[in-house]
């Protein structure tokens, strides 16, 4: 709390950020009121800049290069979420010649934004961001395993278009494996691959055996919970009672 | 002849995946890796995924507690696990010293790899946004003739 009140620093201008974007996407993505949700969405989007001028106002601190790498991809990851929106999840858009143009404009920009990022990588204190090699490791090692099982259970789809990338996932790994990626070594690369792997399995592991933590917790409490005691069955004239009301309700009070 | 390019069968698709993704990194490793930290890279991955999703799980009992006026015992409950991973996390850095060039203290490192567990996390969701815009693209049937 001293932090916060002497002076700005990594806690206030970062990490607090974070702890919003957390809150607010929990309260967009839970079922709740649509000002609770429009709030949620605030916080996050407010968060979100903080954490994206970290660069600026945190330039000393280790954690920046988040902020600078969220920066970095923040740009072509929106131009593929629109080609997304626009091609796949809006029926009327994709048949319209606006969403035509608006996915073919954004998946080659995308791209275009990522190759362009990958040839010159974000600097981070004259070196390359600590987390964007293993960022791109990761998104390519995905990328082609997705591939690889989209190509095998969907039934409609670009089957075709997916086994061509999904070979030309493998080939670019094995391509950045042996001759660098961009301004890195190419060793640099196979141990980024390797590393964001093993810490993605990590990761994985982690988060299952953290919600089923979480689940037998509540499960155990809720099964402590006392059980209110059953009613009495009714009695003849409440029996009566409950059909006379009945009958009025349904019939009018016309059968008995 | 029809061919059949692709049909429902989940444990096909996700062995084949798997078995990808383990030969790509196999192939790596045998062309040659400098010395890795596996128990790092894993622990570090695990013990943020816990918390994370511990943190999480516990913030949205919080909210239901408090917004739909239910009792406060799970939220409280819901403080156990979040404890109990912030109570393994120091044993497993402290323990198995899991400190790297750039960060002095297991809670730099702790926070740093938390940080390294979101970007991966983000560049998984990318990946998977992108793999579905490649897939299901341009609609069409799959049952080819040859």
């Amino acid at each position: 709390m001293t932090g916060v009140i002497s002076e700005l620093g990594p806690i206030d201008l970062f990490w607090l950020p974070l702890v919003t974007v957390m809150i607010g996407l929990l309260l967009v993505l839970t079922r709740n009121p649509r000002f609770i949700k429009m709030l949620g969405a605030l916080l996050a989007f407010v968060g979100f800049c903080f954490i994206l001028c970290s660069p600026w106002t945190l330039p000393e601190s280790p954690s920046s290069a988040f902020g600078q790498l969220l920066m970095v991809i923040a740009g072509p990851t929106l131009l593929i979420v629109i080609t997304f929106v626009a091609n796949i999840m809006e029926e009327e858009l994709t048949n319209s010649k606006f969403g035509k143009f608006i996915s073919a404009f954004s998946i080659m920009f995308g791209l275009l934004w990522f190759l362009l990022i990958w040839a010159i990588p974000p600097q981070w204190n004259n070196l390359t961001n600590p987390y964007w090699l293993n960022w791109w490791a990761t998104f390519l090692l995905v990328h082609t395993t997705v591939l690889c099982l989209g190509t095998t259970i969907i039934t409609k789809g670009s089957v075709k278009l997916g086994l061509i990338s999904s070979l030309a996932g493998i080939i670019l790994i094995l391509a950045f494996s042996l001759n660098g990626s961009g301004g890195n070594s190419e060793l640099e690369f196979r141990n980024s691959l390797v590393t964001g792997s093993l810490n993605l399995f990590g990761t994985l592991v982690g988060l299952a055996i953290g919600i089923i933590v979480w689940f037998k917790c509540i499960q155990f409490i809720e099964n402590k919970r006392v059980i209110p005691p059953l009613m009495e069955p009714l009695n003849t004239d409440e029996l009566k009672r409950v059909r006379e009301i009945i009958n009025s309700n349904i019939y009018g009070g016309g059968i008995n | 002849m029809v061919v059949e390019l692709s049909k429902y069968n989940w444990r096909k698709g996700i062995l084949a995946s798997i078995c990808i993704g383990l030969s790509l990194i196999l192939v790596v490793v045998l062309i040659g890796v400098r010395e890795i930290d596996i128990t790092h890279s894993i622990v570090s991955g695990l013990i943020s995924g816990f918390l994370f999703s511990t943190s999480l799980a516990g913030a949205t009992t919080f909210w239901f507690s408090f917004s739909r006026k239910q009792p406060w015992t799970p939220a409280i409950i819901s403080l156990i696990p979040i404890i109990l991973g912030i109570g393994l996390a120091y044993l497993c850095y402290e323990s198995l010293e899991i400190t790297d060039a750039s960060h002095d203290t297991a809670v730099a490192q702790g926070l740093a790899d938390l940080l390294q567990m979101i970007s991966m996390m983000i560049a998984t969701g990318v990946a998977i946004v992108f793999s579905l815009v490649m897939l299901l693209r341009h609609p069409t049937t799959n049952m080819e003739e040859e």
